[in-house]
């Protein structure tokens, strides 16, 4: 039986070839959630840090925004949307739960409804961002280059790893709580959304290895802790790069702007990929 | 805005944006005691001089007098409307609003530095677990008061 993360990376290569090559973009069939009302017969939930792009990625899903969009904001509270997901003519329905990312109690109200006790989405899409999350007020940006810069130097790299280890210790804070059986008891998949990856695609190779195990000569907790995930649960898995819209990124007042190295019709097909995978998670859970 | 350079500073902070929080909610429960009266005497200072015109349009109106007092007791509903709105509700929300945000402000903060602070600190889990729930206490911005 070939390795689940030979099958992963695989995924996430052909999704890589697929936009290198100028594979199917925005436009093409695609499985895509348009805004309907509806059964809650698929129950989801959108989870990760603060910042990491989970509203915009839902709304790139559901094709409420372009690329050319104005800035996103930060979504004051929980996010719930009954969607009917479409390929051909079947057609899927589900109820989209965006958890907030920051300790709250909005978020803690989320996790009530829609993943303690009884409640339980049947999948989950953990967006990450390698890093690239964004710090809203001034406060907390001058606080975290306060702290960078009592370690070292404040660099892109230093503000990315600063990132990547709040982004592990959420993610074990899932990992740990669905293992035990606290969270999310009729969970079946779990679909880890690697966003903004327009920003680091010359990286990609990097940042796959950082979030899918195997490969790398010193796995990353993340990577560890999606391995603990392989081996305690019965859970699908998989791990793809995502693209909401072009986007810009400052990683603090004074550092280099990131900007995007795609365009458009590449991003279009990371949309695709996505979206079809998600259908195919949703589908086969129903006996499809 | 005071430094939270450690896991001391953090602890102090949080501790502040607590009794921060308190403040806030008793606030908000003050305002919505003071609302009340504050609709109540504005729909009476609305609806009197209506039912007074429409008795008066149908014919059997009251007397002078029953008028009279019906409007007075109107004016009298308006103004303390009034003085309940601008003497006492603006103010309350106004600082409401500053206290809020004073709080909210802290706790992004915090929000932000806890796993840098607890990693460098080497906090217990139980600490963390702890800290975890404390902050899971406080609204985002725009969030649950309203």
């Amino acid at each position: 039986m070939p390795d689940v993360w030979e099958n992963t990376r695989s995924r996430w290569e052909s999704v890589r070839h697929a936009v290198d090559g100028g594979g199917p973009g925005a436009g093409a069939a695609s499985a895509a959630l348009h805004g309907r009302l509806g059964l809650s017969v698929n129950p989801i939930a959108v989870t990760g840090e603060a910042g990491a792009g989970k509203t915009v990625l839902y709304d790139a899903l559901t094709q409420s925004i372009r690329t050319g969009d104005s800035d996103s904001s930060r979504s004051p509270d929980i996010e719930k949307h009954a969607t009917v997901l479409r390929s051909g003519n079947r057609r899927t329905r589900a109820a989209v739960t965006v958890i907030p990312g920051q300790l709250s109690t909005q978020r803690e109200r989320a996790l009530q409804d829609t993943m303690r006790g009884d409640a339980s989405p049947h999948g989950i899409v953990h967006v990450v961002c390698w890093g690239h999350n964004r710090i809203w007020q001034r406060g907390s940006q001058r606080d975290v280059h306060e702290a960078l810069a009592a370690d070292g130097a404040v660099d892109q790299e230093a503000v990315r790893n600063w990132h990547l280890r709040k982004e592990a210790a959420d993610f074990r804070l899932l990992v740990d709580a669905i293992i035990d059986g606290q969270l999310a008891k009729r969970l079946r998949w779990l679909i880890v959304a690697v966003s903004k990856c327009d920003l680091y695609w010359d990286r990609l190779d990097e940042a796959r290895d950082h979030y899918i195990p195997g490969r790398a000569r010193r796995e990353s907790p993340f990577a560890a802790l999606m391995r603990d995930l392989e081996n305690e649960t019965s859970l699908r898995l998989s791990v793809l790069p995502m693209a909401s819209r072009l986007i810009r990124h400052q990683y603090l007042p004074g550092l280099p702007v990131g900007t995007s190295q795609l365009d458009d019709a590449q991003i279009g097909a990371l949309r695709t990929h996505f979206g079809q995978e998600l259908q195919t998670f949703i589908t086969q859970r129903n006996g499809g | 805005m005071a430094a939270i350079d450690g896991g001391a500073a953090f602890l102090r902070t949080l501790a502040a944006a607590e009794r921060r929080l308190a403040a806030v909610q008793a606030l908000s429960a003050r305002r919505r005691r003071v609302r009340r009266p504050r609709i109540a005497t504005g729909s009476l200072a609305v609806l009197l001089p209506g039912v007074l015109a429409l008795a008066a349009a149908t014919g059997g109106g009251p007397g002078g007098v029953l008028v009279g007092v019906g409007l007075a007791v109107a004016a009298l509903s308006l103004a303390a409307c009034v003085a309940l709105l601008l003497r006492i509700e603006r103010p309350l929300n106004r600082r409401f609003v500053e206290e809020e945000r004073a709080m909210i402000e802290e706790v992004n903060r915090m929000r932000e530095l806890f796993t840098h602070v607890a990693e460098r600190d080497r906090w217990e889990e139980r600490l963390k677990t702890s800290v975890r729930e404390r902050l899971s206490r406080f609204p985002v911005e725009g969030g649950s008061f309203r």
